[in-house]
């Protein structure tokens, strides 16, 4: 496109340039030609010339027609003298210099004008008068001389205007060609301008086109730069949330291991951290043949504390508990919280059984001082158990269960204690284990029976009641105490299905006795506070009077103290849904534990049977006696009755019926008897009351 | 446009060409500075030449009149010339046309000369100061009659001075001057 346009532009450039030329070339000839054309200088001069001459000549010749023949007035004749002298110069030019030679040579006949002229002057001047001939002859020559003046005159005119036509044309005809070609050289220059500004202005285009590409191209790569810009920005947070979620993730981590080694609320070392440490602490005793003593430490009713007080006001006192522990320690030795309210403490490097009874003095002295809970002063105590490496073991489980039993030891020793580990509570575990296993077989394998105990009435002798209690005879032939056995199957749970299955079995006992015996009695059954945590004893109770076929009015269930001060909503609502069975309520053991008098108008309580340690004494302790007395007047004033347990001799019993204790149990009216037994049992004494009434 | 522009080129270059200092007019006497302070008193002899208008030196009624005498009280200058009108070259001698028109107290700037036949012709004041424009008295070292185009030709220096043969210049070469009128 543009190889051809410059092309085209060279092409008129040059056809543009040639013609221009031509014009100019043109216009030098028609400068020649009209140049040529001039009249010249002399020919003017020549025309003047002549002009003058036919002036002089007339003028002449008319003043002498005044001066003669005779004179007009008296200057006419120095007037035509000086004419006639003008006259004659003008003749005399004609035949000298370039123009009157040229005037001359154009066919003028000086001759005649030179020879008349100096027949006029000869005839003129040497006579001073001329005569009438003579003055015509002068004037023929006169007018001879104006006549062939006008005749040259006339032709060089017409000459002249033929010239002058011939000029006209060759101009005319000259400046013709140059108009056409100055057209043509304007319109070439039109051409060519219209083609420099086409070809300029797709150049401009281009040009412009290229400048929005261009423009295009950086606002692309602007863009683009920005989308990178923005992308590396992003980038950078993307980077710095990672570094972020890094650090978090690493803060996590650490977290983590901080609480999976540190107890999150006091800050002692986690189970974990513990165990690590200890067992580094074995290894290095181990090394320097020195030991090391492992406490193990329960606050003494914390639970109770927890549960009254509250969680937050618990976890309060577990971290002042904390700290007081750290004070009491030394450098090196490590406390941890195991969870709940049990601590574990490592002494290393003990040098003997004084050096740990140091520290565990310490200890309690720390926690003796009174706490500050809730604006309250309040007092706490701790039961530690200590195990001893190597004496009590070499590994760390071993010893850590060891310091465990050991500090159960403690609490069993009445609170605010410590214990060492020692063999025998190795014995002691042991023996749980087995009884703990030979009670699953038990329960498995039903090798519990029911006994029952009469509840006298002491105004007939008559049997007024049936305690039923749990024998168990294993397979080896052997009776297990329910001392021994009952407290562990409440640790373990068991007790929920074995209280269930006494409570079936003595309901359906005593509905055979009714129909064997014709006569009704109070079936009196023991339930443990375990059964009340399913909060389902009422259904059960219910479900089994229903199928056992029952009636309410003849059972009677024993509770504990302990299960009263707990004071939980859902007990008492148990025990109230028992009594509106028409099942009555019972309190063993009444008198030996923590208890208030308040809860005997709160709960639905019918019966109080007093523990028997205070039978046992009453006869040779005055306070005893004093208490018993209480207890009665207590009952009569709030409607309850009462039952006496555990009565071995005629001096209670006496005792009792004096104080109008109306209801008595024990050794001495009979021991728990199987089912069978008790049958006769109260077939026999059936037998009595009526030989009584008829002696009576 | 191009012709205009030829011709001025090619008028330029005649200018160039006719530049020529050898000047063959001659002043005889040396008292040019003191033209002005001549005093041209009354004729004595036949009038040859009458100057009217705008001169402050006047010596009959608002006219200067000059006869011979008076002309030859100003410096005389030859013109060595050839001229259109006589056969090769002569010596014209005269006085200078601006000594006189000085002499006279002039402040005109145009010349109208006229001559015996009536002929009239304007000249530029330009033309007398530039050139040694002589009024001629004599032709050759004679007195110029009037049948020898006398007695005062008016002479331009045509042979030293190429720029001068043009035909406006040979028309303003009066011959037989008889009056002079300066006028602006």
């Amino acid at each position: 496109m543009i190889k051809f346009g410059s092309k085209v532009l060279l092409l008129l450039t040059s056809t543009l340039l040639g013609v221009i030329i031509i014009s100019m070339l043109s216009s030098y000839f028609l400068f020649r030609e009209v140049a040529n054309l001039q009249v010249s200088h002399d020919k003017i001069e020549k025309m003047l010339f002549l002009r003058q001459y036919e002036y002089e000549l007339l003028r002449t010749s008319k003043a002498f027609s005044e001066a003669y023949p005779n004179p007009l007035h008296g200057q006419s004749r120095a007037e035509f003298d000086n004419w006639f002298n003008v006259l004659w110069s003008r003749a005399q030019s004609l035949n000298t210099g370039i123009v009157g030679k040229d005037v001359t040579l154009t066919g003028f006949d000086y001759n005649q004008v030179q020879n008349a002229l100096v027949v006029i002057d000869k005839i003129v001047y040497p006579t001073k008068a001329i005569n009438q001939d003579q003055a015509l002859q002068i004037r023929e020559l006169f007018e001879l001389l104006t006549r062939a003046s006008h005749l040259y005159q006339q032709r060089r005119d017409s000459l002249y205007r033929e010239v002058e036509l011939k000029k006209q044309q060759t101009v005319f005809s000259y400046y013709r060609n140059s108009f056409f070609l100055s057209s043509l050289t304007l319109l070439f220059g039109f051409i060519v301008s219209v083609f420099l500004y086409r070809s300029n202005k797709s150049l401009l285009d281009m040009r412009s086109k290229l400048e929005q590409r261009v423009e295009m191209r950086t606002m692309a790569l602007q863009e683009k730069n920005l989308e990178l810009k923005n992308e590396v920005t992003e980038r950078y947070s993307v980077e710095e949330q990672l570094v972020k979620s890094r650090e978090q993730i690493q803060q996590a981590k650490e977290q983590a291991v901080h609480k999976l080694n540190f107890d999150p609320l006091t800050q002692l070392a986690s189970r974990v951290l513990f165990i690590d440490r200890f067992s580094q602490s074995l290894i290095r005793a181990s090394r320097d043949k020195s030991k090391v003593a492992l406490l193990f430490l329960d606050l003494d009713r914390f639970k109770y504390i927890n549960d009254t007080l509250g969680h937050s006001v618990g976890d309060q006192l577990l971290l002042k508990t904390a700290k007081r522990i750290t004070k009491a320690l030394r450098q090196g030795d490590t406390a941890a919280r195991f969870g709940g309210d049990e601590f574990a403490i490592v002494l290393p490097g003990i040098k003997g059984i004084k050096h740990v009874e140091h520290v565990v003095n310490r200890i309690h002295r720390e926690l003796s001082a009174p706490y500050n809970l809730q604006g309250q002063q309040s007092f706490i105590s701790a039961s530690i158990g200590i195990a001893i490496y190597p004496e009590d073991g070499d590994s760390t489980e071993v010893l850590l269960r060891k310091a465990d039993n050991a500090m159960y030891k403690a609490k069993d020793k009445g609170r605010n204690t410590y214990q060492f580990f020692t063999q025998q509570m190795e014995v002691e575990s042991n023996n749980r284990r087995i009884l703990e296993a030979a009670l699953h077989v038990a329960v498995k394998n039903k090798e519990f029976s029911v006994h029952y105990q009469p509840i006298m009435d002491m105004r007939d002798g008559s049997i007024k009641a049936a305690e039923a209690l749990i024998r168990w005879q294993n397979k080896q032939g052997e009776h297990v105490s329910p001392a021994e056995f009952i407290p562990l199957a409440e640790e373990l749970g068991l007790i929920v299905e074995i209280g269930e299955w006494v409570l079936r079995t003595a309901c359906e006992e005593a509905v055979a006795w009714q129909q064997q015996n014709g006569k009704s009695t109070i079936l009196s059954v023991n339930l443990s506070f375990r059964q009340f945590q399913n909060n389902d004893i009422p259904k059960i109770v219910a479900k089994i009077l229903v199928e056992t076929g029952l009636s309410a009015k003849y059972l009677s269930l024993e509770i504990t103290e302990g299960l009263l001060m707990v004071d939980d909503q859902m007990i008492m609502q148990q025990l109230q849904q028992i009594r509106d069975l028409g099942v009555a309520l019972a309190i063993d053991d009444f008198g030996t534990g923590y208890s208030s008098l308040s809860y005997l108008k709160k709960f639905p309580i019918n019966v109080l049977k007093i523990d028997r340690s205070f039978i046992q004494d009453m006869t040779t302790d005055n306070s005893d006696a004093d208490l018993v007395r209480g207890i009665l007047s207590l009952a009569r004033t709030l409607k309850l009755t009462v039952i006496a347990e555990g009565v071995e001799n005629q001096q209670q019993a006496d005792f009792l019926m004096e104080n109008d204790c109306l209801y008595t149990q024990g050794f001495f009216y009979s021991k728990a008897l199987a089912s069978n037994d008790f049958q006769i049992y109260m077939q026999k004494n059936l037998q009595q009351q009526k030989q009584q009434s008829h002696t009576g | 446009m191009i012709n205009k522009i030829i011709l001025s080129l090619l008028v330029v270059t005649l200018i160039g060409c006719s530049d020529d200092p050898n000047s063959q007019a001659t002043v005889t006497s040396d008292n040019s500075a003191n033209v002005s302070t001549i005093k041209f008193s009354a004729p004595t002899d036949t009038t040859l030449l009458t100057i009217t208008g705008e001169i402050t030196q006047l010596n009959s009624k608002n006219e200067l009149l000059l006869d011979r005498n008076a002309l030859l009280q100003l410096p005389q200058v030859t013109v060595s010339t050839t001229t259109l009108w006589t056969d090769g070259k002569s010596e014209f001698t005269g006085p200078l046309v601006r000594d006189i028109l000085s002499a006279a107290g002039n402040s005109a700037k145009h010349i109208s000369a006229i001559a015996a036949n009536e002929y009239a012709v304007e000249i530029p004041i330009e033309d007398v100061q530039q050139y040694p424009v002589i009024l001629a008295l004599e032709k050759d070292g004679k007195i110029l009659s009037i049948r020898e185009k006398g007695p005062l030709w008016v002479i331009y220096p045509w042979a030293d001075h190429e720029e001068l043969r043009q035909d406006k210049f040979y028309s303003r070469s009066i011959w037989q001057l008889k009056r002079i009128n300066l006028h602006d």
